[in-house]
């Protein structure tokens, strides 16, 4: 089974970024700084579909709408993409210490 | 991403819980991420909560016609035979009120109870207090940007064709949210009322009269800001419906229930508990504060 190590997920979720915006801007070079919304151009309805294709690409669910509900608390401008390797680092890791368990 | 192809298009849904089924339908422009941080996350521990874009909306199809409230609530059983739901409870903001109920009407069988908040009926727009609409209110300036007076809002509204003043609303910037400053004339959105008839359509009465609501038999809980134009309808279904609660929530207008929800959530959890228990212990309190007046 592949490490799913912060730079391999980072990988991916780039990959997945490109994948639901149709209009995406290649000459963006995407940090962890950069946030989906006012750099990407996301609509929030984007990263709902975003979501579905992070379970599906990481074939888990993972508590997204509690993870939107929690950053709107915090009354962030933006979400970027070092928000989201946090939160997917937090719930990957978690299910893999509970299979190893 | 789930999309159910169904009536000849791809419709965007999202479901999580378990437990008796709860179906969210959003409003003309908006899509199934209004319900996505508070409701979804609040209903889903109870009940098995289905949300979907309407058509042309979200990440579902765009299509030229289908935007009446009869087409929509035939969508919305095709996604329950697709999704396997016999029965449901809907909760609707604005237009997605109105297609819930278009789905009670028809579909008695199959309608537990609906939540309709800020709705407007198509059939009850004589009822509207159009300048007490939130829009015109908080932002008169963006409206009047190009000239448009009241009399000239009010003259485009008359017609069937809204199509124009939608327009409009998109290109005030937000309030609110992480797009905060950025008009909501995304690409999607100009599509949908550049390229098709919804801003026609959705006005249509569509077959759902005022006679034909009244055999209504689901219980209803209806939730009205103070501010919206459509406040006097929570009285008038109350009265025309036989299982109605309602009430005016103070201070608010239209959107509420995107930019407020938990004044609302504790609420529809209870209708959602029991709908017929609900209502009726609403319309007894209702008749025994009458009573004492």
């Amino acid at each position: 089974m592949e490490l799913l190590t912060r730079d391999k997920v980072r990988q991916d979720l780039i990959e997945l970024l490109k994948d639901a915006r149709e209009d995406w801007d290649h000459s963006i070079n995407v940090t962890d700084e950069t946030g989906i919304f006012n750099d990407l151009g996301f609509e929030s309805i984007d990263a709902v579909g975003l979501s579905s294709s992070l379970e599906a690409h990481f074939d888990q669910s993972l508590p997204f709408p509690e993870f939107m509900t929690k950053v709107k608390e915090q009354n962030l401008k933006d979400i970027t993409v070092g928000h989201l390797l946090d939160f997917l680092m937090a719930n990957l890791r978690q299910s893999a210490e509970r299979a190893a368990a | 991403m789930p999309k159910a192809p169904v009536n000849g298009i791809e419709i965007h849904y999202q479901t999580r819980g378990e437990g008796p089924d709860v179906i969210l339908m959003h409003g003309i422009t908006s899509s199934l991420a209004m319900w996505y941080n508070e409701f979804i996350p609040a209903l889903s521990k109870e009940y098995r909560v289905t949300a979907y874009d309407l058509r042309g909306h979200g990440l579902s199809t765009i299509t030229r016609h289908g935007y009446s409230s009869y087409d929509m609530s035939r969508d919305l059983a095709a996604l329950m035979d697709y999704l396997g739901i016999e029965k449901a409870s809907f909760v609707g903001h604005s237009f997605g009120g109105a297609i819930a109920m278009h789905f009670a009407l028809d579909f008695p069988d199959r309608t537990t109870g609906v939540v309709m908040l800020d709705s407007g009926l198509a059939c009850l727009r004589y009822l509207r207090i159009i300048h007490e609409w939130v829009g015109w209110q908080n932002r008169p300036a963006d409206m009047m940007k190009d000239g448009l007076t009241l009399e000239q809002f009010l003259e485009l509204d008359s017609k069937q064709d809204v199509t124009d003043i939608i327009k409009r609303g998109l290109s005030v910037p937000r309030r609110a949210g992480f797009r905060k400053g950025q008009d909501g004339m995304t690409p999607r959105a100009r599509k949908l009322v550049e390229e098709t008839r919804m801003g026609y359509e959705f006005r249509d009465v569509a077959g759902m009269t005022e006679d034909r609501l009244s055999s209504i038999k689901a219980p209803v809980l209806a939730l009205y800001g103070e501010t919206s134009p459509y406040k006097k309808m929570a009285t008038h279904l109350s009265q025309l419906l036989e299982k109605c609660r309602h009430d005016v929530l103070p201070g608010v207008g239209h959107f509420y229930a995107i930019h407020r929800p938990r004044l609302i959530l504790e609420r529809i959890q209870a209708f959602l508990k029991d709908p017929e228990g609900f209502v009726a212990e609403g319309r007894t309190a209702s008749a025994s504060a009458g009573s004492e007046a």
